[in-house]
């Protein structure tokens, strides 16, 4: 696999791990959303701490103090654009 | 009243083309800020680095006619003398940088952006010297064209799952900058229409590629 489809997939996993939350009602904890994702525990913690700095996801905590992770308006938007966004990369080559 | 030496169709056309380039380049742009919002992709940071430059290259050549206009109301003398080597060195390093991140963003994952940093404004500082001791706009298009034909060389190596044959439009993005430079050069003759023709094909193309990036990005 060369590294321009690698950089094409780490946006699909970015894709899959943000689809998962929404059809989750938007409210998932990380410890399923980590399974669901089906990537190891060291490559799903740097994903995920990229969506929380990207601000395509944020962490909230209900009156027990169990965290839930939930999109934000730019994560929904991620994937109404997704589409585009690949594309874009592929119709430009970048 | 302006002196004779005062082409007022030559000047119309130079900035109408001027606006026309520079808004599409500054389209591109900004039509493509949210879609990098969103990925931080580098490839698109790179892309639109690119039109960003070309459209600062292109604004700052409109100086040499604004320049050479300021010149010729006052009734100096020998203006291009005076005025290239003081516009040609930012219109060189400003179009060499846009060439480069035009390429970079192709092969980005290539080669690593310090490196390319180096490299880029190493040959921009050249392309700028050169311009300002030569102070003819020949003279940074002669030393650009290697560079536009090595840049796509090895670009055009780079693999991508779909052709979309978007290497062509980039080099007649890089193509058109160069003749633009060429039609600039006082000793250089160049036919009005001529101009005029270089002007229409090239906006063409420049449409062309904006509106294939409003068709990703609506």
């Amino acid at each position: 696999m060369d590294k321009v489809s690698r950089k094409r997939d780490r946006l699909e996993v970015i894709h899959d791990i943000l689809k998962i939350v929404r059809d989750r009602h938007n409210s998932i904890k990380p410890t399923p959303l980590l399974r669901y994702s089906n990537l190891s525990s060291s490559s799903f913690s740097d994903y995920y701490k990229e969506l929380v700095l990207k601000e395509l996801v944020r962490e909230e905590s209900d009156k027990k103090g169990r965290k839930f992770v939930t999109l934000t308006d730019k994560g929904f938007k991620f994937l109404e654009k997704y589409k585009y966004i690949l594309g874009f990369i592929e119709e430009f080559e970048l | 009243m302006p002196p004779p030496m005062f082409d007022p169709s030559r000047f119309g056309s130079e900035l109408a083309y001027t606006l026309i380039v520079v808004f599409l380049f500054v389209f591109v742009y900004f039509r493509t800020r949210e879609m990098y919002d969103l990925t931080k992709h580098k490839g698109i940071h790179y892309f639109r680095n690119a039109f960003l430059f070309f459209g600062l290259a292109y604004a700052a050549r409109f100086l040499f006619h604004l320049v050479q206009l300021g010149f010729i109301v006052l009734d100096y003398r020998r203006p291009g003398m005076m005025l290239f080597p003081l516009v040609f060195p930012i219109v060189g390093y400003l179009g060499t940088i846009a060439i480069f991140y035009l390429a970079y963003s192709t092969y980005w994952e290539r080669i690593r952006y310090s490196y390319f940093l180096i490299v880029s404004n190493f040959v921009a500082l050249i392309v700028a010297v050169a311009a300002f001791i030569s102070g003819s706009p020949f003279v940074v298009a002669l030393v650009q064209l290697p560079l536009i034909i090595f840049t796509l060389v090895k670009t055009s190596k780079v693999a991508h799952k779909k052709k979309s044959h978007v290497k062509a439009l980039y080099f007649l993005v890089s193509l058109f900058w160069l003749l633009n430079l060429f039609v600039l050069t006082p000793r250089w003759f160049v036919p009005f229409e001529a101009k005029v023709a270089l002007q229409l094909v090239s906006t063409a193309v420049f449409i062309f590629l904006a509106y294939k990036v409003l068709r990703w990005t609506r």
